[in-house]
């Protein structure tokens, strides 16, 4: 067979074949849609949630990240609770049959002090309630005072709270991230990098998904190589990026890296990119995907395998794999104590496993909800108090979460 | 794809991800039929594409790449269905022809077999170079920025692809010469 021949033939060989498919899979796929949209909105307030508890002071970590994860899984209209006893040990927290009612509530945030809340509904408008008694204080609406270079906002939501409580930030698709003056309600700044608003540890800038903005004089001050979600460090200088599917996502992570260390403020500084393991990609379906350890010298990533890596944070090497524990599904969420010295991790069986840092055994195995077939039940994040003295496993369902008491 | 349809189900909008989704499910099937060859895994990977994009659209930076990026998405998803595919395979036992079988004496039929043949024993990841260079009509650097390889390795893979499809295609034909015991002097 001759070039001319070959080329015909194959090129009528690849033309032959289907080209329209059954109805039956569009519905299927648009029914999984449906069924995976509240799952969305959940995954995206369970990520503001993460972000907030380490800001909130005290035992009522628990009772806010709760709040928010009960009124993202119960939906519209949502439930809201703010919790401000102590737990008690190993105890089980639900929401309460009695409690403030936030219509449509599809964003939330927290104030640092646990005072205030943020609700955006379906609508591009917010408001700003007092978290105990449901009362409004104020509306945003990012639809009004746009500035001149900006496109009409969109929402997508993520918005939190600045660490000092005075500056909301909200990130849209267009129209760019917007503080505004929790005091009045007014626009105090806006930045066109879209999609993000996470504030550093101090406050003094603000990472959207591809720029860390100076709050103060809205200054780009550093250029991300990469996309993904971002973490700060607990100093604030470096950015954990975490890439969320590498595979299928940013299509900025090169293959087999599952995420990324950069500075912060630095433009041009040295990224450390952190590899997976084998085929592993970083788990990008459900739960909190990343954390730093309270002294910067690890991250933590679930990842596609079932399990989790911690990654030396200066060489990016892995310094060792979470292993999964028979019986217990795989890893959904991860989260260090403030000393560094626990790790835990948040399973899809409803288990919340505690390892040790330094040996990598686990020390416990503790059930936050039963295990079902269908991980109904799934510890989708788990928290450490500030103090580490208690830890929180929440299921995001109607399970609700559980604190245990790790005082010896 | 239309931006503004694009940006809408970005932010939630199910309505405009299900006119995205029937704009364009016809021309993911035929993609994905032609990287696996096989109706149910090409369904499967259809459907599972449109999932996926729909869970993960709102990181998607920029609206103008939606197609590239759903096949992007697409092209990964297949793999991971002939992945699986291999795992439930490894199970299925090639049972003995039972007695002489009639051959099909259509030239055409014949080489498309072969092709076929040949294509089924490529790497995923060639058959994908070669079905969105060769059916697609994608310039290969576009093909590259897409999957996030070196345009390099795209073009080694196109090579190596079409070698192995021609490689195929000699062999069968080597293998239908008549031999001399078919026709003594």
């Amino acid at each position: 067979m001759n070039e001319s021949e070959f080329w015909r033939i194959y090129r009528q060989w690849m033309a032959d074949g289907p080209v329209e498919i059954s109805d039956r899979v569009l519905s299927a796929a648009l029914g999984e849609v449906q069924a995976t949209r509240q799952r969305r909105t959940g995954l995206i307030d369970r990520l503001t949630s993460m972000k907030l508890s380490t800001q909130l002071a005290g035992t009522a970590v628990a009772g806010v990240v709760l709040a928010v994860l009960g009124a993202a899984w119960l939906g519209q209209p949502s439930n809201y609770v703010g919790v401000e006893s102590s737990p008690s040990p190993s105890t089980s927290v639900r929401p309460p049959e009695h409690s403030t009612v936030i219509p449509n509530a599809i964003g939330l945030a927290f104030s640092p002090d646990g005072g205030q809340v943020y609700a955006r509904g379906p609508e591009l408008a917010g408001t700003v309630y007092d978290a105990r008694t449901g009362e409004v204080i104020r509306r945003i609406n990012p639809a009004s005072g746009s500035g001149e270079n900006l496109s009409a906002p969109t929402a997508w939501g993520v918005e939190a709270f600045s660490p000092d409580g005075q500056l909301i930030a909200i990130g849209m698709t267009e129209g760019g991230s917007r503080l505004y003056d929790t005091a009045t309600g007014t626009l105090v700044r806006q930045f066109l990098p879209c999609c993000m608003a996470t504030f550093s540890p101090d406050g003094r800038y603000l990472a959207s998904m591809s720029d860390v903005i100076d709050v103060e004089t809205g200054e780009v001050v550093n250029t991300l190589p990469l996309g993904g979600d971002i973490t700060f460090s607990p100093d604030g200088t470096r950015l954990l990026l975490s890439g969320r599917g590498s595979d299928t996502l940013n299509g900025d992570f090169p293959a087999g890296s599952v995420g990324a260390i950069v500075d912060a403020l630095e433009p041009g500084g040295e990224t450390i990119l952190l590899r997976g393991e084998g085929n592993a990609t970083l788990w990008n379906i459900l739960g909190s995907g990343a954390a730093w350890s309270g002294d910067g010298a690890m991250v933590a990533q679930p990842t596609s395998l079932g399990n989790a890596l911690v990654w030396d944070a200066e060489t990016g090497e892995v310094l060792y794999q979470v292993q999964r524990v028979p019986n217990t599904g795989i890893v959904m969420s991860v989260a260090f104590s403030p000393d560094s010295t626990q790790l835990a991790t948040g399973m899809s069986d409803g288990s919340v496993i505690l390892w040790d840092s330094a040996t990598h055994d686990h020390i416990a195995v503790l059930r936050a909800a039963p295990r079902l077939d269908n991980d109904e039940f799934a510890v989708l994040n788990v928290a450490f108090s500030p103090d580490g003295q208690r830890l929180m496993g929440s299921t995001g369902s109607a399970m609700g979460s559980k604190v245990w008491d790790l005082t010896p | 794809v239309n931006r503004k349809t694009v940006e809408a189900a970005r932010t939630g909008d199910e309505e405009a991800f299900a006119s995205i989704a029937r704009g364009i499910i016809d021309q993911l099937y035929a993609v994905a039929h032609r990287i696996l060859r096989d109706v149910g895994q090409a369904e499967d990977a259809t459907q599972q594409t449109l999932v996926t994009a729909w869970r993960e659209l709102p990181g998607l930076r920029d609206a103008d790449r939606f197609e590239a990026w759903i096949h992007r998405i697409l092209v990964r998803t297949c793999y991971a269905e002939a992945r699986s595919a291999r795992r439930w395979s490894a199970n299925i036992r090639v049972l003995p022809v039972e007695g002489p079988t009639v051959p099909d004496t259509s030239l055409g039929v014949i080489v498309n077999d072969s092709i076929d043949r040949g294509f089924r024993r490529l790497p995923m990841e060639q058959r994908s170079i070669l079905v969105l260079h060769h059916y697609l009509g994608w310039p290969l650097g576009e093909i590259a920025e897409t999957l996030g390889i070196p345009l390099g390795t795209v073009k080694s893979r196109l090579h190596y692809g079409l070698q192995g499809l021609r490689a195929a295609l000699e062999a069968d034909e080597r293998a239908s010469m008549p031999t001399r015991s078919e026709h003594p002097a």
